[in-house]
């Protein structure tokens, strides 16, 4: 049985030995050429004039390509409004503006340099605040209001005002855009591109170029990293290869450097929010009322889903009795904020846990117990501010068992300790929690659909609309597959998602790749197993179906659940009665019974009004808590994590290896958003930390000294597949922890006891602000 | 051409990857033997490959991530580094694993040659040159501690061929001169060559590790015509010290600093191991640090206070400058165009003094500093007898606070002695902001340096 064990990642052993092939790794054809993507040199204003001419004399060099060359030079996948290449308006600066194809890479960047571009010039937007003064808005989120909380925070005995500002975050996946064009016969297109979302990608790439979706191909083997960043970012790159196979009908290459990436495409949305709450003497919250503001960047991109998740997630783990929660975001004349990991829960959630840290700060008692008191309860205060039920719930359940498990008590007795001592170092503890929803929040993305083929053989190749992007996603697939057919799991394949074999799929992506992909798995798996049970039943039915005597078909009625599949054979459980898996099949054949098997599938259940905006927006929750011990130098403000202990529920996991690796890694990308990645620009908008040297991810020495993670057993969640629960994102709002620890270290210095700091926390900002 | 451009465009090694293309991910870690050990064999190191030129391996020899593995009759058996690699899922997406496998191959050769086990300690210090997004590293490490070292063939002796070596070294005792049409790469085998190339080529560009003019080149910035490499000269590899100094050659890496320092200036020691990976450290030198002369290079603060000595040599004879002096402005040093930095002497520090070196950074390992500081004193019966403190990061070079040296002698060895001088630093430097730091923060640090000086050695001197 593959389903519930450490079966390695699909692509371990491609990957440890270089053998793995990524877009890039796709060798070069000879006729191929390699596609530059040139960027605006300002910020804001209009495209006056791009002269080329000096460009084409480079040689290698075999043209130049501009929105005019564009059939139609607009895409965005909720609003149709950004260009491909810019035409006139600059959006933001390094927005890409023209592409230059050549034999190789230096005729590009001695092209690049004679390219010339006229611009008039005007006054960007950067910043939220200026937006705001500005008036430049992209959207509203929907308010979320429940009670009476002006009254509240008249009558409360405490309230607390302030303000929560949270930087962007680089993706920093580590294979950049990537996307090889080829051009087939009869104008269609084949792109390989690194995209989490195939099926935009060759929606964009035929609107762009004017071709039917039926003539454009989009491949994605797997990606070097997504993130959320090859959700919708991913398609205008693979629209410049493709646009230049066209004119050229050439093999056409465009692989971002490092740099350009980091320039040219969106990232995690920063936000400002502010807020009032108000609380009793121990800390419950009575009421919270809070507005936040996303910036956007330059185009609505996914914005407005973005935001929507924020307010869904700013109650995090508590509830919330009276609240009003309103959310904008705004346009500004910056890179196109995307989606990322978390996609505005980790800024709604990380809003809740400052706003929890300072209560605690405030009354002087240990932010476990404000949280605790807070929590989502089990028969009473368990609605969402948007009405939707926490049901099975495990909230209170795994901040306790965290709590014993990480020693709180004792590290806090510690930290008092070590704390008078004033040696130069700052310790700090915080337990933060998270309680994700999990579905895209627009509903018609909640679908998936899979084609399983099982070859004569005995083994199965299996394709689905999930991209692989490290996730482990395949890997679930073919345990499930495996799982079905009763076979070791190296029998089963995962094939290249490909827009031929799989269409109209939704992005990998809101950590449901596993959930709608193999819940689709599934439901194929099932059907063939349906088919071939009943092949078998009729082989020993005394019938002999010699090829005259043809196979009744089948008849759903008929109960033969005692038909099962197990270690390769099928058995009849009643009458014991056994084939191989491979002899069934084979007569199966024979008797030309179907071994194919496509299925669709849709997340049921799901129902949540726009109109009132209550009802189930989720199809379950992922839960989890995490605990970090920091440590401040007093003299640099740099910061070390001694210890984290995270304790997450999943669900019963399909793969608890790739699960505690999902938890690992997200955690880590978590904390590195709120600690060190610091994206910092120029005054003339120009990112400046546009590579490793400047932008800085964790390094391995930046992860925790002491570092245990834990699943919770929970067979609850007969909502999804194999009862398990989605992993991808939820463990990354955890990395608050690490924040909300520097808070509490700092407050052991504070003039004031609420220490106030932004995220990220980066050594600047602790030293900075500490003794405040 | 990159090493790692060669790999992938030319020999179709695609295992080999570059994404940041400037030495800071670790991606593209190849191992590369450019000389042998003590028994003869090939003595393999991780380097970046994106940055290390072609040229510069004139008689070396690579492996890289396809050569880890090997081939059998009944198919591929995978390296013992691989093997762990996948039973801790130390591989998520694949795109850093090849170059974790190679540098934690690297970590392996090296504790099996020195007979030394690999804690997750020194795996994290032989991995901070890799860069991985999706883990969160801990499988990675895992991967690392659980490796048979007994299991594990060495490289050097799979990969060991006497009459090759032979070759190899017979090529690297044979001066190359690649006259292109645009571009000409000297590798001279004696320094009196080299100032001739020199002398004849005075804007000829002096290459030893390639791990800074690796990443200008990368990113378009320069384009290098003329050549001269260093690393064939026997006589600039060596590191050795007699009573007074300690003596490094300008091809020296910082490797072999790092190594040679753990004994007689244990606190450089330290600085150089947190202040770049393995991979760079095995390709930089010591010179090219200095000569790079950034105000924010890591070890120069330390030369400065130590008074070390630059040997320059031209064509008509050679001359040291205090190091101090070396450096006229921002990037502008004190050498003529036929000459040629040959060696750094760096006088030994007294027992009786106390260096303490300090760097603040984004992020504390392998990262650009912020601010430096590097500070000697000497204290008797609780005054200070003599102390020299620089500071980089807060001008345009690194600078030495004389001033302050001077007044300081003779007072008490008191925190507030160290904080009243602090206070007066305002007169002295004057720090930029920049993506790195605010002037108002690093002004804050060179303040917290002075007082954690003072706090770390009177507190050191207690115990």
């Amino acid at each position: 049985m593959s389903v519930g064990k450490n079966i390695r990642h699909d692509s371990a052993i491609g990957h440890v030995s270089g053998q793995s092939v990524f877009v890039d790794d796709r060798p070069r054809m000879k006729t191929e050429v390699l596609v530059g993507v040139g960027g605006c040199p300002v910020s804001a204003g209009t495209i006056k004039r791009i002269d080329y001419a000096e460009a084409l004399k480079i040689p290698g060099v075999h043209g130049v390509f501009l929105a005019r060359d564009f059939v139609v030079n607009k895409w965005g996948t909720i609003v149709a409004e950004q260009p491909l290449l810019v035409d006139e308006k600059i959006g933001y600066i390094d927005e890409p503006l023209y592409l230059i194809a050549a034999d190789s890479d230096e005729a590009i960047a001695r092209a690049k340099k004679l390219i010339k571009v006229e611009v008039e010039e005007k006054k960007a937007i950067f910043t939220i605040d200026d937006a705001i003064v500005a008036d430049s808005f992209l959207c509203a989120a929907p308010t979320f209001k429940r009670g009476d909380v002006d009254s509240v925070l008249l009558s409360a005995p405490h309230v607390l005002k302030g303000e929560f500002v949270c930087g962007g975050q680089e993706h920093f996946y580590m294979e950049s855009q990537a996307t090889i064009a080829y051009p087939l016969e009869n104008g269609q297109i084949e792109v390989h591109s690194s995209s989490q979302h195939p099926t935009e990608t060759q929606h964009v790439v035929a609107y762009a170029l004017g071709l039917d979706y039926s003539q454009v191909v989009c491949i994605v083997k797997r990606m070097g990293g997504g993130f959320g960043g090859k959700e919708s970012q991913a398609a205008h790159f693979a629209a410049f290869a493709a646009l230049v196979a066209q004119k050229l009908n050439r093999p056409a290459r465009v692989i971002l450097t490092k740099d350009d990436d980091m320039m040219m495409t969106g990232k995690r949305h920063p936000f400002k929010n502010f807020y009032e709450v108000a609380f009793d003497d121990q800390g419950k919250i009575l009421g919270l009322k809070a507005k936040l503001y996303a910036n956007g960047g330059a185009y609505v991109d996914l914005t407005p889903s973005i935001l929507d998740r924020a307010l869904f997630h700013i109650d995090g783990c508590y509830y919330l009795e009276h609240c009003l929660i309103e959310g904008r975001a705004v346009r500004t004349n910056q890179h196109s904020n995307t989606a990322f990991r978390g996609f505005g829960g980790p800024q709604g959630n990380m809003t809740i846990e400052s706003i929890i840290e300072d209560i605690a700060h405030y009354l002087k008692v240990d932010s476990f117990s404000v949280r605790k008191i807070n929590l989502y309860g089990i028969n009473e205060r368990n609605v969402t501010p948007y009405g939707q039920l926490v049901d099975n719930n495990v909230l209170s359940e795994i901040f306790e068992k965290l709590h014993r498990s990480s020693d709180y008590e004792k590290h806090r007795l510690e930290i008092e300790a070590f704390n008078k001592k004033k040696n130069g170092k700052l310790r700090g503890l915080s337990m933060t929690g998270v309680k994700f929803g999990i579905a895209f929040t627009a509903k018609h993305l909640n679908q998936g659909n899979a084609l399983v083929n099982v070859h004569l053989d005995g083994t199965v190749q299996v394709s689905t609309g999930a991209t692989e992007m490290g996730q482990g996603v395949n890997t679930k697939m073919q345990q499930i597959a495996a799982f079905c057919f009763g076979i070791p799991a190296t029998n089963v394949v995962l094939m290249p998602t490909s827009t031929e074999k799989n269409h109209n799929t939704s992005p990998t992506a809101a950590s449901s790749g596993a959930d709608i992909n193999g819940g689709a798995v599934l439901k194929a798996c099932e059907a063939i197993m349906a088919r071939l049970r009943w092949v078998f039943h009729h082989h020993y039915s005394g019938v002999i179906y010699d090829g005259v005597v043809e196979m009744p078909t089948l008849d759903e009625s008929v109960d033969l659940s005692h038909i099962v599949f197990k270690d390769s054979k099928v058995f009849n459980t009643k009458t014991n009665q056994e084939l191989t898996f491979k002899e069934l099949l084979k007569i199966a054949y024979f008797n030309r019974v179907s071994l194919g098997g496509y299925a669709f599938f849709k997340t049921e259940g799901l129902g949540f009004d726009k109109k009132t905006l209550t009802g189930k927006a989720f199809n379950y929750f992922t839960n989890g808590a995490a605990v970090s011990m920091v440590e401040i130098d007093e003299y640099t403000g740099e910061l070390k994590i001694l210890r984290s202990d995270i304790l997450m529920d999943l669900g019963r996991p399909i793969n608890p290896g790739i699960d505690v690796g999902q938890v690992s890694g997200a955690f880590v990308q978590g904390y590195g958003w709120v600690t060190t990645e610091n994206l910092f620009y120029h005054e003339s908008g120009k990112l400046l930390s546009h590579s490793p040297t400047t932008y800085k991810i964790p390094n391995i020495q930046d992860t925790p000294r002491v570092f245990n993670i834990e699943l919770l057993e929970n067979h609850t969640n007969t909502q999804n597949v194999m009862r398990s629960k989605a992993v991808g994102e939820p463990p990354l709002l955890l990395g608050t922890c690490v924040w909300t620890a520097v808070k509490n270290a700092m407050s052991y210095r504070s003039a004031t006891g609420i220490p106030q700091i932004t995220s990220p926390a980066t050594s600047e900002v602790i030293l900075m602000n500490l003794g405040k | 051409m990159p090493l790692a451009n060669y790999l992938r465009n030319e020999s179709g090694l695609c295992g080999t990857k570059i994404v940041c293309a400037e030495g800071d991910c670790g991606a593209c870690t190849v191992l590369v033997a450019k000389d042998t050990d003590k028994n003869g064999k090939l003595n393999f190191q991780s380097v970046n490959s994106c940055i290390m030129p072609l040229y510069l391996l004139d008689g070396a020899s690579v492996v890289t991530v396809e050569g880890l593995a090997s081939s059998t009759l009944s198919g591929q058996v995978l390296h013992e580094v691989q093997e762990k690699m996948v039973d801790n899922n130390g591989a998520q997406c694949g795109y850093c694993t090849p170059g974790f496998v190679c540098a934690m191959a690297d970590l392996a050769e090296r504790c099996k040659l020195e007979g030394k086990t690999i804690t997750e300690k020194k795996a994290k210090n032989f991995l901070t040159g890799n860069l991985c997004r999706c883990t969160g590293y801990q499988p990675i490490i895992d991967a690392a501690v659980a490796i048979d070292l007994d299991k594990m063939e060495l490289m050097q002796e799979r990969y060991h061929d006497a009459g090759w070596i032979a070759d190899a070294e017979k090529m690297k005792k044979t001066p190359v001169e690649l006259l292109g049409s645009t571009k000409k790469i000297f590798l001279p085998v004696s320094l009196s060559e080299a100032i001739n190339i020199k002398h004849n080529h005075p804007d000829i560009r002096v290459v030893s590790g390639s791990t800074d003019i690796g990443v200008v080149v990368n990113k378009g910035k320069l384009v290098t015509d003329k050549v001269l490499g260093l690393y064939h000269i026997e006589e600039l590899r060596k590191i050795w010290a007699d009573d007074s100094h300690v003596h490094v050659g300008a091809a020296a890496t910082l490797t072999e600093f790092e190594k040679f320092l753990e004994k007689d200036i244990p606190e450089m020691s330290r600085m150089i191991h947190i202040f770049a990976s393995p991979q760079i450290k095995n390709q930089a030198t010591v010179i090219g640090n200095v000569v790079n002369a950034s105000p924010i290079a890591d070890t120069i603060p330390f030369l400065i206070v130590s008074d070390a000595l630059v040997v320059l040599q031209g064509s008509n004879g050679s001359r040291e400058v205090i190091l101090k002096d070396f450096y006229l402005g921002y990037k502008k040093l004190d050498l003529k165009p036929d000459e040629l930095v040959v060696k750094i002497k760096i006088p030994k520090p007294k027992k009786s003094e106390k260096v303490k070196l300090y760097k603040v950074s984004m992020r504390k390992d392998l990262d650009i500093s912020a601010v430096t500081f590097a500070g000697i004193v000497e204290v008797d019966k609780g005054v200070i007898l003599n102390a020299r403190i620089a500071l980089g990061g807060v001008a345009a070079t690194v600078i030495r606070l004389f001033d302050i040296e001077k007044k300081i002698i003779g007072e008490p060895f008191t925190r507030g002695t160290l904080e009243k001088h602090a206070l007066t630093l305002g007169q002295y430097i004057s720090p930029l902001s920049d993506l790195r730091a605010s002037k108002e923060y690093r002004m804050k640090l060179a303040h917290n340096f002075f007082l954690k000086f003072y706090d770390e050695v009177s507190m050191e001197a207690k115990s």
